[in-house]
C-alpha cells in the first residue's frame, strides 16, 4: 500500500483526493516572511546536487548515509514527484482548476532550454506567477480541461513520463512530463539510486502470445526497464524496474502491453522507488 | 575523477549559448542564477560543472565552447 494515500488519501489515492488541492500552504509562509521552497527551484535543487557531490566525495559511511536522508528528506517535502498514467492524467484534470502550462524548470536547470512549456500548474500556485516570475520563467499559459487532456496526450504520444508534483507535501502541484536524464529527478535516481522519483500504482506486463517482437517499444521506456529477447523472440519487461508510466504501450501495435495495478503484485507492492528493498 | 571549470567571466551564460549544456552525455553542467532577488526575475545566469564525477572526459564541452572557458581536469 502507498504511504501517501494511506497518511493523505482519505480512501483513495492522494493525488485524487480533493482536499489536497484545496489547502491553503502559501498564506502563513508569506506572513512571516518566508518564500516557499518552490520560488527558488534552483537553488534548492543547487543546494541538493551540493549535498550529492559531498555524499560522493564522502569516506564516512555513517555521514553518507545521512546525508543522502536528508537530501531525500527534503526532496520529499517540497518536489517529490510520483509517476501517473494517461488515464490517471484524465482523472486529475477533472478535479483540478485553474490549469496553466509553464517551461520546465529541470530543462532549464540542466539543458539550458527555457523555452518549452511542458509542466502544469493547477490552483493557487497560479496566483504568485508575478510574485515568482523566475520559477515561472516565459510566464504561464492558461488552459481549458479539453486543451490541457490534448496537450497530455500529445507528450504521452512523445514518449514523455507523467509525474504530478508536490509543491510541499500534500498540496498538489501540477504535472510534469519528464524524460531521462533531462529530467532532475529521474536523473539523481538513475545515477545515485536515490529516492526522488516514485512509481506509480500500475505495472506494464505483456501478453506472452500477443507480442510480436517488433521493439518498437524498447526505445520508448526512459527506465530501461524493457528489452528484446531474442531466445523468446519478444520484448520483455523487467518488473523490478517498470515505474507503471504506461508510455511503452502507446507504440505497442498489437495491443501486448496492459497495466496491471501494482496491489496484484504482492512482492513489488512495497516498491515504489528506483533503489530497491534490500534482498538477502 | 576529473574537475570542471568553467570560467564565468569568459562564459556567455547557459541561455544565449549553452552549447555545453547540449553536448554533454552524462549532463554534468548546472545552470543557476549567480544572486538572486526575491520576487524579481534574475538574468545572471551563470553555469557550473557541478556534477563532476559523472564527467567521462570526453572533451566535447571543451571543443565545442566558443570562447574557450571550459577546462577540464584530472585529479585523483
Amino acid at each position: 500500500m502507498c504511504d501517501w494515500c494511506m497518511e493523505h488519501g482519505d480512501g483513495k489515492k492522494w493525488y485524487l483526493n480533493i482536499k489536497n488541492y484545496t489547502k491553503d500552504f502559501f498564506g502563513p509562509l508569506k506572513e512571516k516572511g518566508k518564500t516557499p521552497a518552490i520560488s527558488h527551484l534552483e537553488e534548492l535543487y543547487f543546494q541538493l546536487a551540493q549535498i550529492v557531490m559531498s555524499w560522493v566525495n564522502e569516506k564516512n559511511p555513517e555521514t553518507a548515509t545521512n546525508l543522502r536522508k536528508l537530501a531525500e528528506e527534503r526532496y520529499q517535502l517540497y518536489g517529490l514527484h510520483q509517476v501517473v498514467t494517461l488515464e490517471e492524467v484524465n482523472q486529475i484534470l477533472d478535479i483540478a482548476s485553474p490549469i496553466a502550462k509553464y517551461a520546465c524548470p529541470c530543462e532549464r536547470i540542466l539543458r539550458a532550454k527555457p523555452e518549452e512549456k511542458r509542466c502544469f500548474s493547477f490552483g493557487m500556485s497560479l496566483d504568485f506567477v508575478r510574485e515568482w516570475p523566475d520559477f515561472f520563467r516565459g510566464g504561464v499559459e492558461f488552459l481549458s480541461k479539453e486543451e490541457a487532456r490534448e496537450c497530455m496526450e500529445k507528450f504521452d504520444e512523445q514518449g514523455f513520463v507523467h509525474a504530478v508534483y508536490i509543491y510541499k507535501k500534500p498540496i498538489v502541484g501540477g504535472f510534469c512530463n519528464c524524460e531521462a536524464p533531462s529530467c532532475y529527478a529521474i536523473k539523481i535516481s538513475r545515477e545515485r539510486g536515490w529516492n526522488f522519483y516514485k512509481r506509480s500504482h500500475f505495472v506494464a506486463n505483456i501478453e506472452d502470445n500477443k507480442c510480436i517482437g517488433c521493439k518498437k517499444c524498447i526505445s520508448r521506456c526512459q527506465f530501461g526497464a524493457v528489452s528484446y529477447s531474442p531466445t523468446l523472440n519478444r520484448a520483455v519487461i523487467d518488473p523490478w524496474k517498470c515505474f507503471g508510466c504506461g508510455v511503452c504501450r502507446v507504440a505497442c501495435e498489437n495491443d501486448a502491453i496492459k497495466l496491471i495495478p501494482r496491489e496484484n503484485f504482492p512482492s513489488l507492492n512495497n516498491v515504489w522507488w528506483y533503489s530497491l528493498p534490500e534482498k538477502k | 575523477m576529473y574537475k570542471i571549470e568553467v570560467k564565468n567571466s569568459l562564459c556567455e551564460g547557459p541561455f544565449i549559448c549553452g552549447k555545453c549544456f547540449k553536448v554533454c552525455p552524462s549532463l554534468v553542467f548546472f545552470a543557476h542564477p549567480k544572486s538572486r532577488e526575491p520576487y524579481k526575475i534574475t538574468n545572471n545566469w551563470i553555469v557550473t560543472g557541478i556534477f563532476a564525477d559523472q564527467c567521462t572526459g570526453c572533451m566535447r564541452c571543451v571543443n565545442i565552447c566558443p570562447k574557450n572557458a571550459i577546462t577540464i581536469k584530472e585529479t585523483t
